[in-house]
Parts: C-alpha cells; structure tokens; sequence
C-alpha cells in the first residue's frame, strides 16, 4: 500500500484500527484476521478446499435461501409500521400499502414473492444437498436440522397467510385448523391443537393476533437460531461439500 | 501536464478497476435508493386522525360579549370581548404543559389549574409558566352558514368573524 494513499488514510489510524485490529490486510496473516477478527465473517473457514468454490456443484441454493430470509426480515418489519393485526382493520390496511403508501406496493410485492422464492429455494437447497449426498455423516445432525428449517419456512408461509384477512386467508386457515383438528386421537390431541392454534373454535380475532405473533416473532427467532446452528455445523462437519479430488 | 502522464493514467483503468467501480457505484447506489425509499414509506400519505379544519356551528349559537369553551374541539369561542365586535377562536391547550385554562369572567382572564399561567384577553401570559400566549385559529363562514376552524393556521389577535 502507498504511503498517504486514500487507503492508507482511512485505514492506518487510531479509529480504523480499534475496530479492524489488523489494520489493512496486504498479508497472508493480516487476511487470515480478516476472517477471525470479524463475527459475521468468522462462521466461514480461513481457507477452503478449491472445490469449494466451484458454484456449479452447490448452485448456492442455501445461501440464496438465506439472503431470501434476509429480505424477508427487512421488509417485513417495514410492513408491520402500516399492517394491524385487528380484524377490523387488517384487510384495509393491506388495501392501504398496496394504493395509498408510497413503495407500499414494493414492499408487500417483495415480501410476497419473497416468501414463494424462500419455500421454493428451501426445497432446491435440499434437493441439491440429497442429489450430492450431503445428507451421509458426518453431515446427517445438519441434515436434520435443514429439515427442521424447511418445516419452519413453511409455518412462517402458513401464518404469514392469514395476516391480510381476505377470503382466501380466511378459508385457508379454516381448511388448515380443521385439518389439525383430525389429528388422532381427535377428541383428545386434534381438538386441543385445534383450539391453541385458533385461540378459539373459529377463525376470529384470537386466530389472526395469534398468527401474527407466531409469524413476527416465535418462528423468525427460532428459524434465526437454527440458521446459525446450520452454518456453524456446516464449517465443523469438514467444510461444505464439495466434488472429490480428480 | 505532459504527453507521458496523460498515457500513464490512461493506462491506469484497468479492466479490474473498471468493474471494481462498477460493482462498488452499482451497490451502493442500489442501497441509497432502498434507504431514501424506505425513509419515504415512512411518511404516511392517507391520515384517519381527525381533521385540523371542522365546523363549530352558526355564529348565532356564541351570544354576544361571552366566551364559551368548546370541550371536544379544545377551543374557546370569543365574541364581543375586548373591544373586538366578531367572534374570535382561542386555542384552550395551556402552552406550558398542555392542560386547560378556565376562563374566569370577573377578572377577563383564563386561569390555568395546573401550574397557574394566567392569559389576558389578547392570549398573552401575564403570570405563570406559559411560554407563548395561547394562540387564536383563522375560522370562516361556510356555504351553510357555520363556523369553520382551522386549526393549523394561527392569526393576530384581532382577526375576527364580523357578525
């Protein structure tokens, strides 16, 4: 690096370096800092096997899936500054992001089809990973953990369903509840689940405010911590898969 | 700056660099424009509070030389008083800490209970913690008769509905 460069200005100082301790990485050290030093790049492994990176073999399925989970998240909480879960004013207040605030139709339409890409990525991410047998140990706990995962992105498409309280929503969730509700034996375990998860015998108030709370923070939490539990097993399973050496 | 140095910085913009600048224009203008756009979602376009301009009824409704506090509305309404022969309207949210003055017709003030800022006719403070004199809204006369208010746009004291 030059001396009284841009890059040396900004980076050779007292600030820069309190929070990057290795100062500017121009050695093989200093890069491998880069890695350690930070906590959201320290889940990776400083160096990776050169099959690794051979974006054919894994297609990035999983990392797509996350950066999906990523959007979803962002404007998520940006609908929830407009959207009420009130049954009264639910529907109208979806009418109202998608006519009457500004980039409300974006938001909603990103949210949307991100949450169709996210079911239909999950589901690629876990076809590649059996095609591959990525599933075989040491990889089989992390396995099981993807299939935790895509359970959980399917709740969080099911219960973000009801959330604009439209006839589809509504039908949806009763066809749903009342499927849960065969659960055997169906005097004892179906109609319980079916009243926890309605709060109630029909689809009313109780339902959408029990929905909501499942879909904007009990499953995002959860699939949050499982998400990191999956990318630290991946690293301790030996790296992520990849072809045999030629 | 001589012919030599004109080639060699030519010859700086590498294809590396090239999409390097690219890459680095092409994200962080899609970043700036997710978060101005974001920062504008954030100013509501449609409102369901209560509007700022309402009716208060005919002028007939306030006799002369009195002042009459209009509860929900928050305002008193003034006529005849303070050698001002129209009606005028005076906010009746105390400028200190937002509670309610009463108006005290023996001493032609209003008297607020909380921390006793007092406000002369005109709406300035002569006692009290107050800040700023009470202000008077701008109200006109309807097709249909009635007193509307505006309770956004604030006039002198001497602004009034000639009856």
């Amino acid at each position: 690096m030059k001396k009284n460069s841009l890059l040396d200005l900004l980076t050779n100082n007292r600030f820069y370096k309190s929070i990057f301790r290795h100062g500017y990485p121009d050695d093989d050290i200093k890069r491998s800092e880069v890695v350690t030093g930070n906590l959201f790049l320290h889940i990776q492994s400083v160096k990776v096997h050169k099959n690794t990176i051979r974006a054919g073999y894994t297609l990035g399925l999983g990392l797509i899936s996350f950066y999906l989970f990523i959007i979803l998240t962002i404007t998520g909480i940006l609908l929830m500054f407009y959207y009420i879960p009130s049954i009264e004013r639910a529907y109208n207040d979806m009418k109202d992001l998608e006519f009457a605030v500004s980039f409300g139709i974006i938001l909603r339409n990103l949210h949307r089809w991100g949450a169709h890409g996210m079911v239909a990525f999950v589901f690629f991410h876990m076809c590649r990973v059996f095609f591959t047998g990525g599933y075989k140990p040491p990889r089989e706990f992390n396995w099981g953990v993807g299939v935790i995962l895509l359970i959980l992105t399917l709740f969080l498409s099911l219960t973000g369903y009801l959330l604009p309280w439209d006839q589809l929503a509504f039908w949806a969730i009763t066809i749903v509840a009342n499927l849960i509700g065969t659960s055997p034996p169906e005097k004892i375990l179906g109609a319980g689940l079916r009243e926890i998860v309605l709060g109630g015998t029909i689809v009313e108030q109780n339902a959408l405010i029990r929905f909501y709370v499942m879909h904007v923070v009990v499953l995002p939490l959860v699939a949050a911590a499982l998400i990191g539990v999956h990318f630290w097993r991946i690293r301790k399973d030996g790296g992520l898969s990849r072809p045999a050496e030629e | 700056m001589s012919e030599k140095d004109v080639k060699e910085n030519k010859s700086e913009i590498t294809r590396r660099k090239f999409f390097l600048f690219f890459g680095w224009f092409g994200l962080i203008s899609s970043l700036a424009g997710s978060a101005l756009g974001s920062v504008r979602f954030m100013f509501p376009n449609v409102l369901y509070e209560p509007s700022t301009k309402f009716k208060i009824g005919k002028p007939a409704d306030y006799p002369p030389n009195t002042v009459t506090f209009v509860q929900d509305k928050n305002l008193f309404v003034v006529r005849g008083k303070d050698g001002v022969q129209g009606i005028r309207i005076i906010s009746s949210v105390c400028t200190h800490m937002g509670c309610t003055p009463k108006w005290v017709e023996a001493k032609n003030q209003w008297e607020c209970p909380c921390h006793g800022s007092v406000f002369n006719l005109k709406g300035d403070v002569i006692a009290g913690p107050a800040p700023k004199p009470l202000p008077w809204y701008k109200a006109v006369i309807a097709s249909d008769g009635k007193i509307i208010v505006d309770s956004k746009e604030y006039v002198k004291s001497d602004y009034q509905i000639k009856v």
